[in-house]
């Protein structure tokens, strides 16, 4: 690509319309196959954009400049236009939906979850649209005066519970000698990390954050091999705080820094409020707490919505995302996420979900309702997860299929990596 | 104070109150520009003022106490004090939103408007108002040790697995019958007719915990309590087709877990009920979202075999932020709160339960004629609650030759108990099993259209 700016990656300087405008009269003669996005980061409201996530916003964009596939141009008001070749468009797309999640609890992304081309992004095509581009170059660069700002919204998925195949039943005294057992263990090695990402079309997956657990699957296998943990849905939930306590602890004495940005973490509401937690929180650094994703279970949140409120509100003002954790095809429909002013809601997928019936076609309106924006489709275990998903417009994928796809990934840009060098 | 002089110096515990005290003395020597917040938490309902709610209430002060050198105080009653020295009055705004935001859904914050009084806060400017303050930081003291000084039993902590496992052991042989108790709900068709709708049977917790758990609280915690109510349900099952109640109800409700309606015991008492006992099963919202599937067929089974399903335990809170309709139960269990009375959320409550279909509403814990007021204006027509039992109490105790021999008490806990023993004082079971048709009375003049 010609132009020359294509090395300064994603470092750009805002307050850019007279670049952009002289770029636009160059590219008279070269608009074929070439489409941009105009992110419109200016009408967010104030108190949803940081300073830190215009960064973000912009890093997003650095391995396409990178490879030279496009151009990135920063207003001064904050605003983003990407000019790119159309051969990358999905790519570009799942960047798109990345930065929506960044800053997904703004209102005016509320009402745009659903077409393409809304409030938050417009999208061009070079070739057709070039006069209307020209033009808006025009404008900006007249109207170049405003400020920037920002702020992030996140999301995040499960894949940490894992029913096991029974025999004896969980009874009391089984739970509190596996309690006991796990208080002297060291649960470090247990630590288990998946992905969520942003798959849009063909692209490959981009990570948008990791959730960190303890799989229960594994610890049944060592711990209480012949017990059906099933065999007591209470008995089970409160496993699962006792677990989820051990990963915050250890967390806070953990030295992995990657943990604590683009995470997401499984709580339940008690230990929200606990010593515990505000110190997790002193202890993350500085703006991470927007890309940080606290999992509920919708269980805890069912048994004490006013808990649940509290919990909730505490959580936002402290700039973390909330995520209702355990719904499947069935229940979604149930969870009214714009009343529960949750960020997002994980559901398991399951191959039933493609089959015609009335469960699927009220599925796919819950989705809609949600907005699929909002949804991880969580344990995507084979390819079909991924395009049903993306069939209801669902961008957030999780699971083994996931973990496989990004894998890939990672071996094309080394092996693109060695090409170059 | 005159306890505390006698203790050896070294005993003395510095308390929050004091430390307070001695705050506001010293900063009353250079008084300008120091206010004092104080946060009457102590007045949140209970369920708001756990000590996790405290600890987030402090840190959602803690950027303000550290911008304005300020100094925090959660003192024994859970109030909250501030001293904050030449904060900027926009910063003390800014936090005192930030934590009524939090509470917003607690009376303490959402009644106090307009009348002046504020409830939640009150803000003392040294320079202005030092000698109140310096009272109350007095009175705070002196409270404080009179409340250390007087012994305090501890309650006991919360159950866990191993003592859980134990309680289960000890109600193992036991007979639950003794510790079963029965609530009517009324419906008031008109309010010149009244007639008992169904009757509640439950486990009284309060006798639960005496008897198999006097060293642990068994709601400490929530799971484990849920645990420990599901495996008494077949048990109550069984005891309940054992009952000294001479006149069944028109109906049995029943707190259940999803879960028990799969197991052969609730088949058996169904069995033995069907025909001649109506059947109506209390779920609760939580139990519903762990397991829809069941909830679903096991709703369409009871309603094929003429019973209903009741959404428990239901508030203006859950109704706000779940479409609680969406479950198609058949009755709705709402419960009372005095402060529904002052018309918070009336109307959107109201649109709700037009939705729900105010005929399947059920108002739950009724303990004044307030509650049964507010009810009725709102349409709804069943009510259960101490209110009710005792206006139940008193037309039984009317139709009863012997109940000059009685207290209203005495006649209410008899009419409650379901075994031999909780009854055998009452002269007149007949009358105490009989479902005496009353009216309500009449009503007060402000209230006629």
């Amino acid at each position: 690509m010609s132009g020359g700016h294509g090395m300064d990656g994603a470092q750009a300087i805002i307050g850019q319309e007279p670049r952009f405008l002289d770029y636009m009269h160059r590219l008279e003669d070269h608009k074929r196959g070439r489409r941009a996005v105009h992110v419109h980061i200016a009408q967010l409201q104030a108190e949803s954009r940081h300073e830190n996530h215009l960064g973000l916003a912009v890093n997003s964009f650095d391995d396409l400049v990178k490879r030279t596939l496009g151009q990135l141009f920063q207003m001064s008001n904050g605003d983003l236009i990407f000019v790119f070749r159309a051969s990358v468009l999905d790519e570009v797309e799942s960047i798109v939906v990345k930065l929506r999640f960044l800053f997904g609890e703004d209102p005016l992304l509320a009402d745009d979850q659903d077409q393409p081309s809304g409030p938050f992004a417009t999208w061009y095509d070079v070739e057709k649209d070039y006069a209307t581009l020209l033009k808006l170059a025009q404008r900006l660069q007249m109207a170049a005066k405003q400020q920037r700002a920002y702020r992030v919204a996140k999301t995040r998925a499960p894949e940490a519970r894992r029913a096991p195949a029974p025999t004896e039943p969980l009874t009391p005294e089984l739970l509190a000698s596996v309690e006991e057992a796990l208080a002297q263990a060291d649960l470090a090695n247990h630590l288990r990390r998946q992905s969520v990402c942003v798959i849009v079309g063909h692209a490959q997956p981009k990570r948008l954050f990791d959730e960190v657990f303890i799989s229960i699957a594994d610890l049944r296998q060592t711990l209480l091999p012949k017990v059906n943990l099933a065999s007591s849905p209470w008995l089970f939930q409160h496993l699962t705080e006792t677990l989820d306590r051990r990963v915050l602890s250890l967390l806070i004495k953990g030295d992995d820094r990657s943990l604590s940005r683009d995470a997401s973490i499984n709580l339940n509401l008690a230990t929200m409020l606990s010593e515990q937690f505000l110190v997790y929180d002193d202890n993350l650094p500085h703006n991470a707490r927007g890309s940080i994703v606290l999992e509920l279970q919708k269980t805890d949140i069912y048994a004490d919505l006013g808990l649940y409120q509290f919990a909730r509100d505490f959580a936002h003002e402290r700039d973390y995302r909330i995520c209702v954790d355990g719904l499947n095809h069935l229940t979604l429909p149930y969870v009214d996420r714009q009343r529960l002013g949750a960020d997002l809601l994980k559901v398991v997928w399951s191959p039933e979900m493609t089959e015609p019936s009335p469960a699927r076609d009220a599925f796919a309106e819950a989705v809609k309702r949600a907005g699929p924006s909002h949804i991880v489709l969580c344990r995507c275990d084979d390819p079909r997860a991924v395009d049903f998903g993306q069939e209801l417009g669902i961008g957030l994928f999780q699971g083994r299929h996931v973990e496989i796809m990004l894998d890939a990934a990672d071996d094309q840009k080394l092996a693109r990596g060695r090409r170059r060098t | 104070m005159a306890a505390l002089e006698g203790k050896a110096p070294g005993q003395e515990v510095t308390s929050q109150e004091n430390l307070f005290l001695q705050a506001v003395e010293r900063a009353g020597k250079v008084p300008d520009g120091r206010v004092v917040l104080h946060f009457h938490l102590s007045q949140l309902r209970a369920e708001n003022r756990s000590t996790g709610h405290l600890r987030i209430a402090l840190r959602s002060l803690e950027p303000l106490a550290s911008a304005f050198r300020g100094q925090m105080f959660l003192l024994s009653d859970g109030d909250v004090v501030v001293l904050l020295t030449d904060a900027a009055p926009a910063s003390i705004d800014a936090a005192v939103t930030r934590l009524r935001r939090l509470f917003g859904n607690d009376p303490l914050v959402f009644a106090d408007s307009g009348d002046g009084e504020n409830r939640f806060l009150t803000l003392y400017d040294l320079q202005r108002d030092y000698r109140d303050l310096f009272l109350l930081a007095l009175d705070l003291e002196g409270e404080e040790r009179r409340r250390r000084d007087t012994p305090q039993r501890k309650p006991p902590p919360p159950v866990d697995p191993r003592s859980l496992g134990r309680v289960i052991a000890r109600l193992e042989n036991a007979d639950l019958r003794p510790m079963i108790r029965r609530q009517s709900a009324v419906a008031l068709a008109d309010r010149k007719s009244a007639r008992v709708a169904f009757q509640e049977f439950h486990v009284a917790i309060a006798d639960l915990q005496r008897v198999a758990a006097p060293d642990v609280q068994l709601t400490g915690n929530r799971w484990l309590f849920q645990h420990l109510s599901q495996t008494l349900d077949e048990r109550v099952l069984a005891a309940l087709q054992r009952l000294a109640v001479s006149r069944p109800p028109p109906a049995f409700s029943l707190n259940l877990n999803l879960a028990t309606l799969a197991c052969p015991g609730f088949r058996r008492f169904e069995r033995w009920l069907a025909g001649r006992i109506g059947l109506v099963v209390e779920l609760q919202l939580v139990d519903i979202f762990a397991d829809l599937a069941s909830y679903s067929v096991a709703r369409d089974w009871l309603r094929e075999r003429g019973h209903r399903v009741l959404l428990d335990g239901l508030s203006d809170l859950s109704i706000a932020l779940c479409d609680v309709g969406q479950f198609g139960a058949d009755l709705y269990k709402i419960h009372w709160r005095p402060e529904l009375a002052d018309g918070h959320g009336r109307e959107s409550l109201r649109a709700a339960l037009e939705s729900l279909g105010v005929e399947r509403v059920v108002l739950a814990r009724c303990d004044s004629e307030t509650a049964i007021r507010w009810g009725l204006e709102l349409g709804i027509g069943v009510f259960q609650g101490r209110f009710v039992d005792a206006m139940l109490t008193a037309v039984r105790m009317g139709a009863c030759e012997y109940a000059h021999r009685c207290t209203l008490v005495q006649c209410s806990q008899r009419h409650a108990a379901v075994d031999r023993a909780g009854r055998s004082a009452c002269f007149a079971k007949a009358v105490l099993d009989g479902y005496q048709p009353f009216g309500l009375p009449p009503r007060r003049a402000k209230e006629k259209s």
